[in-house]
């Protein structure tokens, strides 16, 4: 039997005008959210115009467990009503996504939940989010050696001896 | 089940290479084979190759290229450089005429005054390869111009004019003509002079900040001031009854540097080290939280070339070199990087023997590691070996070179030989460099000079360890000849510009010389 769980307490059903949603994560845990809430999400959008055209709402089933979407809709909540550029399907692409500092510390997790936060982010094709992962991941292995980055990484070393002195595996130094 | 970075598909995984910077890149590279394959999209090499050749990308002209063309562009500008390939001369007949050029820019632009009519003309230096059209502008002078500075890149143009007790600068863009929309107070910057100072004009223009030099009887002022504010971020006198203000340029967008030379000694027996580099920050640390500019830690550096040696005088030359323009191209180089050329007359205690030219040839990086490295000396006197890694280049004048121009990292110039001219282009890039020793061919022409040591006729110079690129290629026959023995040379981005000076007005000393042919060879 799910159990249903209420994000907090500004999204009780019935406060907001915005309509609700039902996601049910990987762990089998059902979250009502506003829809505007995730109206960030390109995903999400996608399949609330599914609703629209075929006049049915069903849950969402998402491939993550509800810890972290459970910090995907914080991230989602703490921009409601914000415009943010790289999440505009409209506007051109920014070359470089922008610093924000609310963002770094959100973010301030360990390794694992950084992943997993990019990966969920990604599905729910959240550029915003996706964009502040990819650059704390990044500060993560900046200015690291290449032994240093396989640790922090956690990746093996898979050439082969001749390989790893080709030139092409370091060629413009 | 703990999350590892393979589960991650290659979009998020080359999402997050392109934040890195390219160094971070190619240790990334070296780590497995999936990144590996991952680092070898476009994008990415697209990224790494304009790292490696001291680019950047310039982002607002390259909405018609993508990725995959701008990177072969690149790779052809690149090699072309090397190889001196471009393409046969382009006439720039807008410049030529009754005008005469008073300011050459080592970039894409000259400024023009036709003295009977006085009009302005921007004249672009069209490259295919940077995909620069080939565009002019023309505007009438409205008042008396006593200087001009121009910064393609920002689209802004400085008109400097003053009276006995005011200098006016006024701020225009380029494209239009009108007063810079981003400029403060209506495009129009004044400041009160006194007549103590006989010369103000703006030296450099480095992103929001605009570098003036007042030259005085017994001061010479620094000042930086912010154009889009109004703000003056630095005022600095120096005293000039002993030395002489050459060139004053930004080094980065927190520093100035400028070259002074020791015009008068007490004691002529021991006139030391007699040009001299100061550097001094104009913009207070994000981390201070106390105290102003004033207070930090400025930096000089003796040139080392004399020191205990039998020189009576010397001079500097221009540092003929300026912030790299950033044009509307597809890309552009990296404005951070140039060289400072200076050229030392030496001149034999007593007049004995004769007087020896010196070229010198400094990287700024060489001071910025510097800087880096020691960031609380104060005013330290470095030996030559502690410039960095990079130090710096000291050539001996050679008197068959009658022209030479410095743009970004690279020098030029022009030698008369029996067999005709003959250019010769130096690179100091050191990623340049870097890979084209890693990847030297047998027959593919790359010549690096590395820092040898230099016997003169009258003491030893240091030795130096900055490497170069060299190229080498015989002007066309028919130039030596079209050209005469006076004429304007200029090294720019994308090639040179040779200028062919009308005869009759080259030997008034006072007078500019008229142009009767501009003649461009570019990539």
């Amino acid at each position: 039997m799910p159990t249903i769980v209420s994000v907090d307490d500004s999204t009780v059903p019935g406060e907001g005008s915005s309509r609700l949603l039902l996601l049910v994560s990987s762990d089998n845990k059902h979250i009502v959210v506003e829809e505007d809430i995730m109206s960030r999400s390109r995903f999400i959008s996608k399949q609330v115009e599914g609703f629209e055209a075929t006049s049915q709402r069903h849950a969402i089933l998402l491939p993550f467990s509800s810890f972290v979407l459970n910090k995907v809709i914080e991230y989602c909540s703490h921009y409601r009503g914000y415009y943010l550029l790289e999440d505009d399907p409209d506007a051109a692409p920014p070359g470089r996504s922008p610093v924000r500092e609310w963002d770094q510390e959100f973010l301030d997790v360990d390794r694992n939940m950084l992943l997993r936060i990019i990966k969920a982010a990604h599905y729910l094709e959240i550029k915003s989010l996706v964009g502040s992962c990819a650059r704390a991941i990044a500060d993560m292995i900046r200015g690291k050696t290449t032994e240093e980055m396989r640790e922090i990484l956690g990746v093996e070393n898979d050439f082969t001896p001749e390989e790893e002195h080709s030139p092409s595996s370091k060629c413009t130094g | 089940m703990p999350m590892h970075i393979f589960m991650l598909s290659d979009e998020i995984l080359l999402a997050i290479l392109e934040i890195l910077d390219y160094k971070a890149v190619l240790a990334c590279q070296a780590t497995c084979r999936r990144l590996n394959t991952i680092t070898y999209s476009t994008s990415l090499q697209y990224k790494v190759e304009l790292a490696a050749c001291g680019m950047l990308d310039g982002r607002h002209g390259s909405q018609t290229l993508d990725i995959p063309e701008r990177l072969e562009r690149l790779k052809e500008y690149n090699a072309a450089w090397r190889k001196l390939e471009w393409t046969a001369d382009i006439q720039l007949p807008h410049i030529c005429g009754n005008d005469s050029v008073t300011y050459g820019e080592p970039s894409l632009l000259f400024l023009v005054h036709n003295m009977d009519r006085p009009t302005s003309v921007f004249q672009e230096v069209p490259s295919k390869l940077r995909g620069v059209p080939e565009v002019h502008h023309r505007y009438p002078l409205e008042y008396g111009n006593y200087s001009t500075f121009v910064d393609i890149s920002q689209d802004l143009v400085i008109y400097t004019d003053r009276s006995l007790t005011l200098c006016q600068h006024s701020l225009r863009a380029l494209s239009t003509g009108e007063p810079h929309p981003l400029a403060w107070n209506q495009g129009i910057l004044e400041r009160s002079v006194s007549e103590l100072y006989f010369d103000q004009r703006i030296n450099d223009i480095f992103g929001d900040y605009v570098l003036a030099l007042d030259r005085g009887r017994d001061t010479d002022l620094y000042i930086v001031q912010n154009w889009k504010t109004g703000f003056i971020e630095l005022e600095k006198h120096a005293n000039t009854r002993v030395t002489r203000t050459d060139v004053c340029r930004f080094l980065d967008d927190k520093h100035i540097i400028f070259s002074v030379t020791t015009i008068t000694s007490l004691n002529l027996s021991d006139s030391e080290p007699t040009i001299s580099f100061h550097v001094v920050p104009f913009r207070r640390s994000k981390e201070a939280t106390s105290g102003s500019v004033a207070d930090a830690v400025s930096y000089v550096f003796h040139f080392p070339v004399f020191p205990n040696r039998p020189v009576v005088s010397s001079n500097t030359s221009e540092f003929s070199c300026r912030t790299s323009p950033t044009s509307p191209a597809y890309f552009y180089s990296d404005p951070h990087n140039r060289i400072f050329s200076v050229s030392a007359i030496l001149t034999p205690k007593r007049r004995r023997g004769t007087p020896e030219k010196y070229i010198v040839d400094i990287p700024s990086p060489s001071f910025t590691s510097y800087i880096q490295r020691h960031p609380t000396s104060q005013l330290a006197v470095v030996p030559w070996e502690d410039w960095g890694p990079q130090g710096a280049r000291v050539t001996r004048g050679d008197p068959s070179v009658i022209a030479r121009s410095v743009c970004g990292m690279r020098g030029a110039y022009v030698s008369r030989h029996a067999e005709g001219l003959v250019l010769t282009v130096l690179d100091y890039h050191p990623l340049r460099v870097a890979r084209a020793l890693a990847h030297r061919q047998d027959g593919d022409g790359t010549v690096v000079l590395n820092g040898a040591h230099i016997e003169t006729g009258l003491w030893p110079l240091s030795t130096t360890t900055l490497p170069c690129l060299v190229a080498e290629t015989r002007l066309p026959d028919s130039l030596s000849e079209d050209l005469g023995p006076v004429f304007g040379f200029q090294l720019c981005e994308d090639g040179i510009v040779l200028m062919k000076y009308d005869p009759a007005t080259v030997d008034q000393d006072l007078a500019v010389p008229s142009i009767t042919k501009v003649l461009a060879y570019t990539v």
